[in-house]
């Protein structure tokens, strides 16, 4: 086999390995279950972006919870502490006077301050339901345009066969 | 166009979107191409700084001549397989470049003092062309993000997102197209231009090659000594309301006094009614310095050091910085071995600084193809909060990718 097959065969390969979850319960579930909230946070209360990850701790909410001794990967036990000494000491990474865990449990995001702060949104599509869960049509329409161009190839291959350009 | 070639072409595009993609990763920035005396990115790049879009034949051609590994392959002419998906289609008109990246990862993270999570992670999916005509230039991008990547998000999921990183349109002003003048969305133009988006250098400045992509007009200029580029940053029209925008200007200015260094210099600023990361006021800078020097070919330097001061309202001033030393050895062609030091500091009152060290080798074992090892040693500086002294948490992290570009 050619290195190029073998390279794209890799590819091919590795695209269907099904991804590993971690291996222990999540932060933003934790948070939920422990402060008994009617949601579960986006990762983006403590993260960069929705993907967290180490290093990637840039909100002031998130910043605070580490200095309670709040780590990255998955520590229930550091978590519930960390949590409960922000309500027991008040923490306010906003900077409003209003209590992180309070905005928390009143589902308000505690890196804001002023409490009650718009959020960005994201795309140009804007709106309720519009375009969730369309990954698997989006790779039906790539199909159906590739099917297309295939349909076109023939067609232009059957016109220079009879020698129109 | 074939139909055998037409069939290959098809699979190709399924092949891309079948990936579930995108966890925040650059398509392929190389500056230490400078130990071939490539000080500059235009002649490999269709973006005058590099590292995004497509590439151009000529880079396709080096790609295969100087950076895969060639088994003792002594040709000096790229063969077929140089070109769009290993040559399977017929060569396009050099005014046309089309290209293609993916990227999965493994990603092993071991906290101080917690259990270790890893998983796998489909990075970049994302597809690209640029055409030429005349003096003028149209070029873009389009992805699938099943998370991740929000900021470049065409649709408005928190998931599962179609996105597109680039989108503009271009004139050049020159007939060499030295001068390149563009209006769109953009990567900023900001420091050394790498593949290792999660620096601190890329990630605090805000000018990585993941989603911080940004509207405006730039103009670039690359000449044999000295390359630059100027934006103006309009906002990121995907993120709405316009509050979270920011505008201000972004650019660098490089000089290469040889051609194997290269010293630079960057500046930022950007004001944002509301912050896309804190929702407050806040007025961000960035000015720094950069380098590049390959004392033998093997060998490659890569330096930066960035000063960083931000003006959040509620929050207070912060100075930090964020700086980067990295040494890329290449024993053999197309096996690189790096050693990178990061320090950081993000400028909270009472913050540490934090440090870390990457030990990388990567392959480029097979035409269009490389895998890549990361093992990643944290020490991260943690701010006092509620009477709490200021601390340290450590992490190690192991990350292997595979990357194949069409």
């Amino acid at each position: 086999m050619s290195p190029s097959l073998a390279a794209l065969a890799l590819g091919i390969a590795l695209s269907l390995v099904p991804r590993v979850a971690g291996a222990s319960p999540s932060y933003p579930a934790l948070m939920k279950q422990d402060l008994n909230l009617n949601y579960v946070p986006e990762c983006t209360i403590c993260h960069r972006d929705n993907n967290g990850g180490i290093g990637t701790v840039v909100k002031p909410f998130g910043r605070a919870m580490m200095g309670l001794g709040l780590h990255g990967g998955s520590d229930p036990a550091a978590l519930q502490n960390a949590l409960n000494r922000a309500k027991a000491e008040g923490l306010d990474s906003g900077g409003d006077g209003v209590p992180d865990i309070q905005e928390v449990v009143a589902g308000m995001d505690p890196n804001a301050g002023g409490g009650g702060l718009p959020q960005p949104m994201y795309g140009c599509a804007v709106g309720p339901g519009s375009t969730a869960g369309k990954g698997p049509n989006l790779v039906a329409a790539f199909a159906a345009l590739a099917l297309l161009a295939r349909r076109r190839a023939r067609r232009t291959a059957g016109d220079g066969d009879n020698g129109v350009s | 166009m074939r139909a055998s070639g037409a069939i290959v072409w098809a699979a190709g595009l399924a092949f891309g979107f079948l990936l579930s993609v995108c966890f925040p990763s650059p398509a392929q920035a190389y500056p230490w191409m400078i130990r071939h005396g490539y000080t500059g990115c235009q002649p490999c790049h269709t973006d005058p700084s590099g590292g995004a879009g497509a590439l151009t034949a000529y880079g396709r051609a080096q790609s295969e001549l100087l950076l895969q590994m060639r088994y003792g392959d002594k040709t000096e002419e790229a063969s077929r397989t140089a070109g769009l998906l290993w040559g399977q289609v017929q060569p396009l008109p050099d005014e046309l470049r089309l290209g293609g990246d993916f990227r999965e990862a493994l990603l092993a993270v071991q906290p101080e003092g917690a259990p270790l999570t890893q998983q796998i992670i489909t990075m970049r999916a994302d597809l690209y062309g640029d055409i030429k005509s005349s003096r003028f230039r149209a070029a873009g991008s389009i992805g699938y993000a099943p998370t991740g990547a929000l900021a470049a998000s065409l649709t408005d999921a928190p998931k599962d997102n179609l996105i597109s990183r680039e989108h503009w349109v271009g004139a050049e002003l020159d007939d060499e197209g030295g001068w390149l003048l563009r209006a769109g969305r953009l990567t900023v133009p900001f420091g050394v231009r790498m593949i290792e988006h999660s620096l601190w250098a890329r990630a605090l400045t805000r000018t990585d090659l993941n989603a911080t992509q940004q509207y405006g007009i730039s103009l670039a200029v690359s000449k044999d000594h000295f390359r630059a580029e100027l934006m103006g940053i309009a906002g990121n029209f995907q993120v709405h309301p316009d509050d979270f925008r920011e505008r201000g200007y972004s650019g660098y200015f490089e000089y290469a006094p040889t051609n194997n260094a290269a010293v630079g210099v960057s500046s930022l600023f950007t004001r944002a009614r509301r912050d896309i990361f804190y929702s407050v006021t806040n007025y961000r800078q960035a000015h720094g310095i950069f380098a590049r020097y390959s004392p033998i070919q093997p060998l490659v330097l890569l330096a930066e050091l960035d000063w960083i001061y931000q003006s959040l309202t509620w929050h207070g001033h912060r100075g930090g910085f964020a700086a980067f030393l990295q040494a890329d050895d290449e024993p053999v062609q197309g096996f690189h071995l790096m050693l990178t030091g990061e320090a950081m500091n993000g400028g909270q009152e009472g913050e540490p600084p934090s440090f870390d060290a990457w030990f990388s080798g990567v392959w480029f074992f097979a035409p269009h193809a490389d895998i890549r090892v990361d093992t990643i040693f944290s020490t991260l500086g943690v701010p006092p909060v509620a009477g709490s002294a200021s601390s340290y948490t450590n992490a190690s992290t192991l990350l292997a990718q595979f990357h194949v570009y069409l």
